[in-house]
């Protein structure tokens, strides 16, 4: 859910976010920091 | 064309200040040279114009439906069953995160016209742990969805239809 009928009162740098309020979330995966192949993988044991 | 332009300049400082008396004949032959080498500029600069505007407004085309994501994309909203609609803007490649495993993420969020947060021009991304409940519900509940390279506009509803938990995400 989003934040609800409470919302989310103001904080420093954010806005406040009334009651009932659809919210977007433009995200994007850019990692997985478990699943990299790790640097000696890539570029050997030298 | 040293003594056309001469010409023309005479002529034109004839017409502006009246200040001389010419004889008829050399007034018309000034004014029909001036006619025509207007009329050679206009329709020269005229197609000069159309050609340069083609040409520019068919490589801006060509740039921008070849540049945008969403052109790669249609751009149909997916509903998911808890009520998250998304719209896939790039399509990524990589693996798919499991729950509880530690996962890199740039976002952007808002409602209507304000933005709340964007994170997608910070030195670093966002860490956080799959399901770990670090995010809103919605978004928390979409992540074990997405591929790494993955990019999607989600729309979080008010509140998630509870009784429909999405399937097949432990």
């Amino acid at each position: 859910m989003a934040f609800g009928k409470k919302g989310r009162p103001s904080s420093a740098g954010k806005p406040r976010i009334p009651a009932d309020s659809t919210i977007y979330f433009d995200v994007e995966m850019v990692g997985l920091p478990g699943k990299e192949p790790e640097l000696i993988e890539l570029i050997g044991d030298v | 064309m040293v003594h056309l332009s001469t010409t023309l300049l005479l002529g034109m400082a004839c017409s502006s200040t009246q200040a001389w008396t010419t004889a008829p004949a050399v007034k018309k032959s000034l004014s029909t040279a001036s006619t025509t080498r207007t009329s050679l500029q206009a329709v020269s600069r005229q197609d000069f114009l159309k050609t340069a505007f083609a040409a520019t407004a068919a490589t801006t085309l060509t740039a921008v439906v070849t540049a945008s994501p969403l052109a790669a994309f249609a751009a149909e909203p997916i509903a998911l069953p808890n009520g998250v609609t998304y719209t896939v803007t790039k399509k990524g490649e990589g693996p798919l995160p499991d729950r509880g495993e530690l996962c890199a993420i740039r976002f952007s969020s808002g409602f209507g016209d304000v933005k709340i947060d964007d994170i997608f021009e910070t030195p670093e991304p966002y860490y956080t742990r799959v399901g770990s409940g670090g995010l809103i519900k919605g978004v928390e509940e979409t992540l074990p969805l997405m591929r790494v390279g993955d990019r999607w506009v989600l729309t979080i509803p008010v509140s998630l239809k509870s009784d429909q938990v999405l399937a097949g995400l432990n």
